[in-house]
């Protein structure tokens, strides 16, 4: 039976295959098809491990750091393949799109694989939709971040489209947490630095939104470098925040 | 006298109402918040974490202080950066609103053009809503639920913003830790800010029992809080509390936190014969919880003002045993091991050891008012959703002997239109402008 780092690296190395097919499909078209397939495929491997993995723990699978990565990397990939298939334009975005998914299967792989039981603060149906936001929220932002550096000049209009769904999905996130933790802690909100940075990336999405409406900055090295600080602040909350500060949230995320 | 002409309120409204004031603003409040979640701030320590800030980076400290910085989201220039959102979101939303009805209603420049001669593209008049054969101008607006969206989203931040202030002013929320069979009546001393609460808290809550499962690797698998409680009127009642499960006690509600761990109870007998409790918190290691415990400790104990301090340390002996060093100024005025029911005379007062018991961190929270907020996070999530999902469109077509001719009026950044539009018009081979 094959085991599932295996299988985690199965799908990292379609990733990565699937990568290579885009570069080479900018040549040939054909390439570009086997790509799709080869990433559709890894996809549907890649939730089936998910699928597995919360029947086999008997709980959804997001409150670890290697099903966090899992999940989160699952995301990226999801969105990406349904972006370009409502904005063929953005299938070349799959060339960065597709290899950061890879390191984030492969990183998961460094985190403990082993099922741990879900803390009493954690058994409510608020931490599924709060969690699935995040990894959505992630997913929009890693397009948006790989399209603004890939996609031509004309396509300003898809970048702030992605980046709009990147602001939803976050302030969702946000806004469901927020509630989550009026019941769990009898406070909608308490400024803690994960509360604080989260509101920053918001506040930083919504000014870099409000900017593009100037043509100078909707477009080229301008475009890039702002919608970069907002991406940035999302990454360095999600993934890094808790290591470097005290935080009230620390006790409670990735077990 | 000012001479204030019509051009220069033109002037300030349009800075009022632009992006550009947007931008700034947000960029202010994101430093802020930024700031507010990375720096020491008040609001976040504790009164002794607070001492020592002050002590160590006394400079720092002072100008933190006298410039609002060591409590940012509290200072008056923050809330003035709030006020200025506000009112460039107000005055934004209601110039963006009506430029965008005006060019919706056609009454400003068309963003798209095209014509040709013989039948129009199928996709323009299936837009219009049928064929269209005969000479005549058509024209159809789609989308017109999508024109909410953005003021209604912003109408929500609005109310968030306003309600967060209003929910700052009449909230609380406070950290405090009880021991089993210790009793709380709302005492600002129990609390970690030690704020007072806004109204009495008309009930007496004592902790009876824990059950605090730790699993193997540290998790915690369960943790529930048994208490007693006596309302005013006497009536006592025994209740559960654990995660997302508070507890309703009047306007108060009692939260569990992920927090615990073993309490030293003394008994404090006063020269005068009275008898009060005095209960010193040990943090337990999750890993150590259930098992034969070692701890230190060391704090100051106030009496009469007077501090003491308590060096201890718990030792996992067999039997376990509690090693108690108390100080007063430079001087030792007792230093041995206590069992529970051996006395201790510290001069003020004597001190009977009884035990270790443990302790639960609990939230107490005033519920009040947040419903606007989450009625605003609602409209804003809904309104950008709208605005996402139902982008406005006006369509145009004129047919005429010649041919046809039709005009758009659409938003910029419509990439899907603009997908369509050149559909459309290579379709038909038409001349577009």
């Amino acid at each position: 039976m094959i085991d599932v780092v295996t299988i985690q690296w199965g799908v990292a190395i379609a990733y990565i295959g699937a990568c290579l097919f885009l570069i080479l499909g900018q040549r040939v078209e054909q390439w570009d098809k086997a790509a799709l397939l080869l990433t559709g495929l890894a996809l549907l491997t890649h939730f089936s491990m998910i699928v597995v993995r919360g029947l086999d723990s008997g709980q959804i699978p997001i409150v670890t750091r290697y099903e966090d990565y899992t999940v989160d990397a699952f995301a990226v990939v999801a969105i990406y393949l349904l972006a370009q298939w409502r904005w063929p334009q953005l299938r070349r975005t799959g060339i960065l799109v597709l290899p950061i998914a890879a390191l984030g299967v492969v990183v998961a792989l460094n985190y403990s694989r082993g099922v741990f039981p879900m803390g009493p603060a954690l058994r409510t149906n608020w931490l599924i939709i709060h969690a699935q936001l995040n990894s959505l929220a992630i997913g929009f932002a890693i397009l948006t971040a790989a399209s603004s550096f890939m996609l031509r000049k004309d396509s300003s209009g898809i970048i702030g489209r992605l980046m709009s769904w990147t602001f939803l999905s976050w302030s969702a996130m946000v806004a469901a947490g927020s509630y989550w933790a009026s019941i769990a802690w009898g406070r909608f909100w308490g400024w803690d630095p994960i509360e604080c940075w989260s509101l920053a990336t918001i506040l930083a999405y919504a000014c870099v939104l409000h900017l593009r409406f100037n043509p100078a900055w909707a477009n080229g090295y301008r475009s890039i470098f702002t919608g970069l600080i907002p991406f940035g602040l999302m990454m360095f909350t999600t993934y890094a925040l808790v290591f470097v500060m005290r935080s009230v949230h620390g006790q409670y995320v990735f077990q | 006298m000012f001479n204030v002409t019509s051009s220069t309120l033109k002037i300030a409204w349009k800075f009022i109402a632009s992006h550009t004031l947007a931008v700034w603003v947000l960029a202010l409040i994101t430093l802020a918040v930024l700031g507010a979640g990375t720096l020491p701030q008040s609001t976040r320590l504790s009164p002794d974490e607070q001492e020592g800030w002050q002590t160590e980076w006394e400079t720092t400290s002072y100008w933190f202080d006298t410039l609002g910085i060591s409590d940012i989201v509290g200072s008056w220039w923050f809330a003035a950066l709030c006020v200025i959102l506000i009112i460039n979101m107000t005055a934004g939303t209601i110039d963006a609103f009506l430029r965008k009805w005006a060019f919706f209603k056609g009454s400003q420049k068309h963003s798209h053009e095209a014509q040709g001669s013989g039948l129009p593209p199928e996709g323009i008049t299936h837009f219009i809503g049928g064929s269209v054969t005969t000479a005549e101008s058509t024209s159809r607006i789609r989308g017109t639920l999508g024109l909410l969206g953005l003021p209604l989203a912003h109408l929500g931040i609005a109310l968030i913003v306003l309600a967060s202030f209003w929910r700052a002013e009449t909230g609380f929320n406070d950290y405090f830790e009880l021991s089993v069979s210790e009793v709380f009546a709302g005492e600002t001393s129990k609390l970690q800010r030690r704020q007072p609460l806004p109204s009495e808290l008309d009930t007496l809550i004592q902790l009876d029992r824990v059950n605090i499962e730790v699993a193997e690797g540290d998790y915690i698998g369960e943790l529930q809080g048994f208490f007693s409680f006596q309302h005013k009127d006497g009536l006592v009642e025994q209740e559960m509390v654990q995660s997302n499960q508070p507890l309703r006690l009047g306007n108060y509600e009692l939260h569990t936190q992920n927090k615990f761990g073993h309490s030293a109870v003394f008994e404090r007998i006063l020269p005068n014969g009275s008898i009060r409790k005095l209960y010193i918190n040990f943090t337990v290691e999750r890993s150590e919880w259930g098992k034969p415990w070692s701890g230190q400790k060391e704090q100051a104990v106030r009496f009469d003002n007077a501090p003491l301090y308590y060096y201890m340390t718990q030792t996992n002996s067999e039997p376990p045993t509690f090693n108690l060093q108390v100080n007063k100024g430079r001087g030792v005025i007792f230093d041995g091991t206590l069992e529970p029911g051996d006395v201790a005379d510290l001069g003020a007062y004597k001190l009977r050891y009884q035990g270790m018991v443990p302790w639960l961190g609990l939230n107490l929270a005033l519920v009040k008012n947040v419903t606007p907020i989450f009625v605003g996070f609602v409209m804003t999530l809904l309104g950008f959703l709208l605005h996402l999902l139902i982008p406005s469109r006006r369509v145009e077509l004129i047919i005429d002997d010649k041919g046809w001719h039709t005009r758009a009026w659409v938003a910029s950044g419509d990439a899907a239109f603009e997908q369509k539009w050149n559909t459309w018009c290579r379709q038909r081979g038409a001349e577009t402008a």
